[in-house]
């Protein structure tokens, strides 16, 4: 079960990242603030943040996929050099 | 009767007929289907063996079985075990659908998205979930929109799990001790009941699908059974906790749908995943084509017999759960 240790590692990392992303918004996203004033100022405020949001998301998700694609094809490599 | 022997007997009751149903069902439910011809090919064996499919309607009868009695037992709890019974037989319906007549890649998300119409309409959510580190974050017009999402995502990552014996029912079976536990613990009897039938249900059904699988549940049983862990997390308050316990559905969903580029079906891909070898081993498919899955990324470092791949995908279950527990206690400030 030796296999399993690096995908457990991606697993801890997709942890990390997801508190990480929720840190950042909090700080950073929830620090947004163009004044709620007024119907306008308000829907840019919320539309800012959605996509300051968005952006750690899509962020975080290709970190992930990115880390998982050079686990997968580096061992399957590995595997080839020395079958 | 103390208060906390009323919570601990209520969550027992629910264990003990979820378990008992299940467990006597699942064979006569087998039984039918076979009589009726409704069997699959288990793709994994050499001798490629006829087994029952849609057995998990067991697993519906199961769960429905225990709700009512529960309810009969607890009458004040009826508006949650309604939402949540409502959820899973729709979950359940469209996994039958699907099982006699395949709904395309795109059509099966968008209706089991449908599954949420229970929690919705009977309110039984709350609109300010609780993130790590944030607390709970009010989005009383954006919330009810989520849900859909949150149940269509985790009904079609538990089904895309559904490819081994014992693969999902071994895994949810995790997932829902790990959530019993974080509900009882946060208080959440009714929930926690609910988890505990589920549970029960899995464990009772994992006996018969295990390695060599007597039962295969379809989607009659995987739709079900995800948008059953959907309603807990929704219904429970405990979102985030249970997206962190999904990780390894999520990750196989994610790498499939990432390295295809699009919604598919597992019937469509011709590119399989991972190789049966002549041994009756599993081998992963070096494939540039072929969707990245959790099976494929385990089978990376060399071949295995189907049983080692899902005790693997069980283990990262547990880590996942264990992670999941680790984030109740950071969000917790006790606020779920």
């Amino acid at each position: 079960m030796r296999r399993l240790l690096p995908l457990a590692l991606i697993e801890v990392f997709v942890w990390l990242m997801l508190l990480l992303g929720a840190f950042l918004i909090s700080r950073i996203v929830f620090g947004i603030n163009f004044g709620t004033s007024n119907l306008f100022l308000t829907l840019i405020n919320d539309g800012v943040r959605i996509l300051v949001s968005g952006a750690v998301l899509f962020g975080w998700l290709i970190a992930w996929k990115r880390m998982t694609n050079y686990y997968f094809w580096r061992t399957i490599q590995r595997k080839k050099s020395t079958s | 009767m103390s208060d906390s022997d009323f919570q601990l007997t209520s969550v027992l009751l629910n264990f003990g007929v979820a378990f008992l149903v299940t467990f006597v069902a699942t064979p006569l439910v087998a039984k039918m289907m076979k009589r009726k011809g409704i069997v699959g090919r288990d793709v994994h064996k050499v001798s490629k063996t006829e087994v029952p499919e849609m057995c998990g309607l067991a697993i519906l009868i199961g769960l429905l079985s225990a709700s009512v009695c529960y309810v009969l037992f607890f009458p004040g709890t009826y508006i949650y075990v309604t939402a949540f019974i409502g959820t899973v037989l729709i979950g359940g319906v469209i996994g039958i659908v699907d099982d006699l007549h395949p709904l395309g890649p795109r059509t099966k998300p968008v209706l089991t998205a449908l599954a949420c119409l229970p929690i919705v309409i009977l309110r039984t959510y709350n609109s300010s979930p609780v993130i790590p580190l944030l607390g709970p974050v009010r989005m009383s017009f954006v919330y009810p929109f989520l849900i859909p999402l949150g149940v269509a995502v985790c009904s079609n990552a538990v089904n895309m799990m559904d490819v081994m014996n014992g693969s999902m029912a071994g895994t949810v079976g995790i997932i829902s001790l790990m959530s019993t536990v974080v509900l009882f613990v946060a208080g959440k009897t009714e929930l926690a009941s609910l988890s505990a039938g589920l549970l029960a249900v899995m464990l009772a059904f994992y006996y018969y699908n295990r390695f060599p699988a007597k039962v295969f549940d379809g989607d009659t049983g995987s739709l079900a059974v995800g948008a059953a862990i959907a309603a807990i997390a929704v219904m429970g308050g405990i979102e985030a906790v249970m997206m962190v316990a999904l990780i390894p559905q999520i990750m196989n969903a994610f790498y499939g749908l990432s390295s295809v580029g699009r919604l598919y079906e597992r019937r469509e891909i011709s590119n399989r995943p991972t190789w049966l070898l002549q041994n009756g081993m599993l081998q992963a498919s070096g494939e540039r084509g072929a969707p990245i899955t959790l099976a494929r990324l385990i089978l990376a470092a060399g071949s295995l017999d189907e049983r080692d791949v899902v005790k693997g995908m069980m283990f990262l279950t547990l880590i996942s759960s264990l992670l999941a527990v680790l984030t109740y206690v950071i969000t917790l400030g006790g606020r779920i």
